[in-house]
């Protein structure tokens, strides 16, 4: 572009940091995950890292933290090391460029209660961060990918209805995601807004298209009266079993 | 009377030519026999079918609409009720073509420049700078925002018109710039909420040098669109500067 003139070419830009979104994968790792349902669990993990790095925005853009269970533990993604970190949004997120998928092993049983609480806290201090520091910020998103199997008798109901408050209160996008077999029943009861689906075929790349979007700052009452995100035409919706 | 010299150009961003998603931007601007002179600006939602429809018709009709209530009103009366008749406009379309009027969501900046004021209103995340005559630069309006980045306000949702923005400053500044959100981070500092000069100086320096016309300006499109440009922002992207010759 040799032929643009002088004064524009002298332009000079602002700096400022990137908007952020934060995103925490809560992943199922118990015992039932054994087998076909782990395999496809590493797999998504993997076309995670590799559709979003090829979107340049949300490369950029995108703050990735992981939250396994059981037991409930958060992990350092930086170089696919998989350590375990204490559960602190300044330590926990890193932006989607530098994420290196870990290799989850199989653990022990399912608190998966515990582990969306502790996601839930993540998001919420992050955003805090942002603020404290003059970032601007998407809506944060959770994904939990499992087999729809928590323990008996755990408090996992109590949290799927937190998640449901948040949601409604726009304090988060909350994707559930079933690996095969997986029982999307118990899925279903964590969001209002998105039926669960099933991890196999799902084309992560093309929910980031909203972060490019712009949206109302007031919410709807009437559901489905404003169109607030992509269509959920993005994996097979199973909501029969 | 002043005289100034209008550039503008409005271009679709990276991502929206990637899915050949239509340019959602639209300005215009109209100089009346007054001498008096009108500059609007829209950007229609990325997540509404039909804004860029919306943001065409909201910018033309508020310029109609302006150019009839300033022969009657003062530009801080006029400048709500020419948003109420784009609503009306944006609403009778929604109509005509039986769609809910979402689909035509927009936001919309508009600013009157007479003999011896500036007034400008505006919903959603536009934003107009003035630089005045020492060389000065000052935010008129600021864009509104949600709590989120990509949120704000579309004249199109349920009593918008009670979130309008609006702004009057005395005396004439040296040179205004209307934009829509896609260069907001380009120009502003955005942890003060103040104009960037290294921005703007070239800008109005440009656009003193320009013809003025009614058309969008070539050289400032192909600026828009360069490597450069594109490699800070993928959307939508809009300028309109007006410099006293």
């Amino acid at each position: 572009m040799s032929d643009i003139p002088l004064p524009l070419e002298d332009i000079e830009f602002a700096q400022n940091p990137e908007p952020r979104c934060p995103v925490v994968l809560v992943l199922d790792r118990s015992g039932s995950m054994i087998g076909q349902p782990m395999e496809e669990l590493n797999e998504g993990l993997r076309i995670f890292a590799e559709e979003i790095k090829q979107d340049t925005l949300a490369a950029l853009r995108v703050e990735v933290a992981v939250v396994i269970f059981g037991p409930v533990r958060v992990l350092d993604v930086r170089g696919g090391a998989a350590q375990e970190i204490p559960a602190d949004a300044s330590q926990a997120f890193i932006t989607a460029n530098e994420f290196e998928p870990p290799d989850i092993k199989l653990g022990g049983d399912t608190p998966m209660g515990e582990a969306v609480e502790t996601a839930l806290a993540l998001l919420r201090d992050r955003k805090e961060i942002y603020k404290a520091n003059g970032v601007d910020y998407f809506r944060p998103w959770m994904f939990l990918v499992t087999d729809g199997a928590p323990n008996p008798g755990s408090n996992w109901m109590e949290a799927a209805e937190h998640v449901k408050q948040e949601e409604s209160r726009k304090g988060v996008i909350f994707y559930g995601v079933g690996v095969q077999r997986a029982n999307l029943k118990n899925l279903a009861c964590f969001s209002d807004q998105r039926p669960p689906v099933r991890l196999k075929g799902l084309a992560f790349r093309d929910l980031f298209q909203w972060l490019s979007k712009s949206l109302s700052a007031v919410a709807q009452s009437k559901p489905g009266d404003q169109v607030a995100l992509p269509p959920v035409n993005w994996g097979s919706i199973d909501t029969s079993t | 009377m002043s005289t100034w010299n209008i550039v503008s150009a409005f271009i679709a961003g990276s991502l929206h030519q990637r899915r050949s998603q239509p340019c959602q931007d639209y300005a215009a601007h109209r100089l009346l026999p007054s001498g008096t002179l009108l500059l609007a600006c829209a950007d229609g939602a990325g997540s509404a079918e039909f804004s860029a429809d919306g943001a065409r018709l909201a910018v033309d009709t508020v310029l109609n609409e302006l150019e009839d209530l300033l022969l009657q009103e003062t530009p801080s009366a006029a400048l709500p009720l020419a948003f109420e008749k784009a609503l009306a406009a944006l609403s009778a379309l929604a109509q005509e073509r039986g769609l809910p009027l979402n689909v035509f969501a927009t936001t919309l900046t508009a600013v009157i420049l007479t003999a011896s004021e500036v007034t400008a209103a505006q919903l959603g995340d536009g934003c107009v700078i003035l630089q005045d005559t020492q060389d000065q630069f000052s935010p008129l309006l600021l864009p509104t925002r949600g709590e989120y980045a990509n949120e704000t306000y579309f004249i199109t949702m349920p009593g918008a018109l009670s979130h309008l923005q609006s702004a009057s400053q005395p005396g004439l500044p040296q040179a205004l710039v209307l934009m829509t959100d896609g260069l907001l981070r380009l120009a502003l500092d955005l942890s003060t909420q103040t104009p960037h000069p290294p921005f703007f100086r070239p800008l109005i320096e440009f656009a003193r040098q320009a013809p003025s016309r009614p058309a969008p300006n070539q050289d400032l499109a192909a600026w828009l669109d360069s490597d450069k440009v594109r490699s800070r922002t993928e959307d939508d992207k809009t300028l309109v500067i007006a410099v006293q010759a």
